[in-house]
């Protein structure tokens, strides 16, 4: 195959059986990559009612067809039924993982089984082994990246692994790769930790074949004019290559939806202390980029040289770190939410979930729901910046309190009660991410209806394009009414805005392109998408072709979870969101009116609007006759 | 006689060297008026903004206002650089 590798990747940890075995060409052609290759392997594999942590359920490692070719960027996606939600959990991560494995002739790499002690597994080219972790097991991620590499002696070696937060079972963990690429929220780390899977290497040495090499140079070429600096229509490609997204933090602050002290505010007064400006001056060391970022190279390297946290050296510092582990608990020290940060990755947990899940605790503490007798004697105050550190270890660990917090929010405020679950931020389970759903109807709508819970990627960004920035052409040809859609005093044609936002990413996160180069014109003209994923495989996909990719798997998600019983019911937001303005900001009084956007949203769909779940007719529109057939009677 | 508060975010932060500041305009002074002074003071800043070609705002910025009273959607447009500034306004430029 051209473009793809053509091979997937079966590891029985069970038994220890390895095989290969030939990528379908219909797969290729219906899903894409990525994204998409996974949850269609989930879904045909995975009986409904699977328990997530058990041999059953299965981790799904995907790549799309670029990664490996310069457009591709280092994007990748891991999915898996989540411990956390019982829906199931993906998660999009960068670095160079991904093209490494096409270089090693893999598409996909779906782990089944359970290990009976700690491993890892080595790729190199043809040859895969599996092979004992017991004496990394326990160890931190960086440390395991550095043991690994050396034990191979390939200091080039690409992994994905887990930490000591993965182990120990904890929901809100993560798997990372190159130290500071994150995935997977949800408990992805989890269900790897729960298989004994400390980590996966690998190594290839081959190359990804490009069907007509001339046109899809052209094709790359049009792409990259349209993401350089000075050549983008779009006001992000600037200031993400140079900031990356902390810079982020002023403008919501300035337009009243920076969340702060667990959302009760939308203006954190002490913004400055932790917007990307003060970032880049004073602890920026450098720019960091995935494999192949054309722009904006938006992750860092950096370095606390002073006070209680000098020498704290760390990676990939995005808006989720200063917003999560700053404004959201009322933190403005940026040396202790740098700290908090490389903690998160070396134990391998995310910084959204942990973020919003203390900042919850703190708010019970300020609130006498819980006191120091609940929390093993610490001070759970908004801007306490000590006991937030104390407290991502103890969650990393299952220590103390740690131990209530590591299930995630909804379960912890469940067990705390009180009135406190009013104010725990989840959405199906999943913590808060960012782009506060009180900041306009579409992202309320974008959180309350995504598939894996709160989640501010899918949808990325969620606006509508620039009629400056995009062909007139392609203007005129948008499923909505650009300019009711561009207004958010109204709820009008959010519903479409959304599902064209959500199946135009899907697209991107199958062909595993990095949403961040998604702006000016490759936010919204696919041609140049479909034109260059033409040339690289030698089947030929238009921009409707791609789109179509995006609304199958967006439909097949669904399905899944209604599989698992989900449904309209499920699609809403914390009663805080739907309920509690703003007290002050530029989005001060503003509550979406979530039950009018839905039926906005199925009917866009063509979704049943009593269940919120995918109708036959649209399934069969998308050649998912079989998945209706399952939905309606519940076969397998 | 009005004070404006000016937010620089980003490469604004660059350009003119400061997060914010307070300037003073006179009666009736357009959002277009003062870009053009600051343009006078800051090297580059209205050359950031402003379309060459088009004399429009450069899409690759923006340019927001909050009035003193209300909140206003960002101004995209020329027609919004001809808004009226009045005393207590914020301009934020990104």
């Amino acid at each position: 195959m051209y473009g793809w590798r053509g091979t997937i990747l079966n590891v029985d940890l069970s038994s220890g059986k390895i095989d290969k075995e030939k990528l379908p060409e219909d797969m290729a052609w219906d899903y894409l990559g990525g994204r998409g290759f996974n949850i269609k392997t989930l879904y045909e594999e995975l009986e409904p009612g699977v328990e997530p942590l058990s041999p059953e359920n299965i981790l799904v490692f995907g790549t799309g067809p670029l990664n490996g070719t310069p457009l591709g960027c280092g994007r990748m996606t891991v999915t898996t039924k989540s411990p956390q939600t019982g829906f199931f959990v993906e998660g999009n991560n960068g670095g160079f993982f991904a093209p490494e494995l096409k270089f090693a002739g893999y598409d996909i790499i779906v782990i089944r089984g359970r290990a009976d002690k700690p491993v890892y597994l080595w790729i190199k080219d043809e040859k895969v082994e599996i092979r004992d972790a017991s004496h990394i097991w326990g160890k931190t991620t960086w440390e395991t990246d550095r043991i690994i590499k050396e034990e191979l002696g390939d200091p080039e070696i690409q992994l994905r692994y887990i930490g000591p937060a993965g182990e120990n079972l904890v929901n809100i963990s993560i798997i990372l790769g190159n130290r500071a690429r994150a995935g997977g929220r949800g408990g992805a780390a989890a269900v790897m930790g729960f298989k004994n899977l400390k980590a996966i290497a690998v190594r290839g040495s081959g190359g990804v074949k490009i069907a007509r090499p001339r046109e899809f140079q052209e094709a790359l070429l049009e792409i990259w004019e349209d993401l350089d600096v000075d050549g983008s229509k779009d006001p992000f490609t600037r200031i993400w290559g140079l900031y990356g997204s902390p810079i982020v933090l002023r403008i919501q602050q300035e337009y009243g939806t920076l969340a702060t002290n667990n959302g009760q505010e939308g203006v954190f007064e002490k913004v400055m202390d932790i917007s990307g400006e003060e970032f880049l001056k004073n602890y920026v060391v450098k720019p960091k980029a995935c494999f192949c970022c054309q722009s904006p190279a938006c992750s860092h390297w950096c370095e606390v040289r002073d006070g209680p946290y000098a020498g704290t050296r760390t990676e990939g510092i995005q808006a989720g770190s200063t917003e999560a582990l700053g404004s959201y608990c009322g933190i403005s020290y940026l040396p202790a939410i740098i700290k908090g940060h490389a903690l998160c990755n070396e134990l391998g947990i995310g910084m959204f979930s942990t973020g919003t899940t203390i900042a919850w605790a703190m708010e019970a503490f300020e609130k006498g729901i819980i006191s120091r007798r609940d929390t093993d004697g610490l001070e759970l105050r908004f801007g306490n910046h000590e006991a937030m550190l104390q407290l991502i270890r103890k969650i990393a660990y299952r220590d103390g309190f740690g131990g209530l917090l590591a299930d995630g929010v909804k379960k912890a405020s469940e067990r705390i009660g009180k009135g406190s679950q009013d104010f725990a931020l989840h959405v199906k389970g999943l913590e808060y991410t960012a782009v506060e759903p009180r900041s306009s109807h579409v992202a309320a709508l974008m959180h309350a209806v995504n598939d894996q819970g709160s989640d501010h990627t899918r949808a990325y960004p969620p606006y509508p394009p620039s009629p400056q920035a995009v062909p007139q052409e392609i203007v005129e040809k948008l499923p909505f009414d650009l300019r009711k859609a561009s207004d958010d005093s109204i709820p009008d044609e959010k519903g479409k805005l959304l599902k064209w936002l959500f199946d135009s990413r899907a697209t991107l996160n199958c062909l595993e392109f990095c949403l961040f180069n998604s702006r000016a014109r490759t936010f919204a003209d696919f041609r140049p998408f479909a034109k260059a994923i033409t040339a690289a495989t030698g089947m030929k996909f238009s921009a409707d072709d791609l789109m179509e990719v995006g609304e199958r798997v967006i439909n097949l998600e669904r399905s899944f979870n209604a599989r698992e019983g989900a449904g309209r019911k499920d699609d809403t937001l914390a009663k805080r969101y739907l309920q509690e303005p703003f007290p002050k900001g530029g989005k001060a009084g503003f509550l979406p009116p979530l039950e009018e956007l839905l039926d906005q949203y199925y009917e866009a769909r063509g979704w049943d609007p009593e269940t919120g779940v995918p109708t036959r007719k649209k399934l069969e529109e998308l050649r998912l006759g079989k998945v209706a057939d399952q939905l309606e009677t519940g076969a397998d | 006689m009005g004070k404006i508060n000016l937010k620089y975010i980003a490469h604004f932060s660059l350009l003119t060297g400061k997060l914010e500041e307070m300037v003073e305009v006179k009666e009736k002074t357009a959002v277009g008026d003062l870009v053009k002074r600051l343009g006078q003071k800051y090297s580059g800043f209205k050359e950031a903004l402003i379309d060459e070609k088009t004399g429009r705002l450069d899409s690759r910025n923006r340019v927001a206002i909050r009035k003193r009273e209300a909140w206003t959607d960002n101004i995209t447009t020329l027609e919004g650089l001809n808004m009226e500034l009045s005393d207590g306004d914020t301009l934020i430029f990104w």
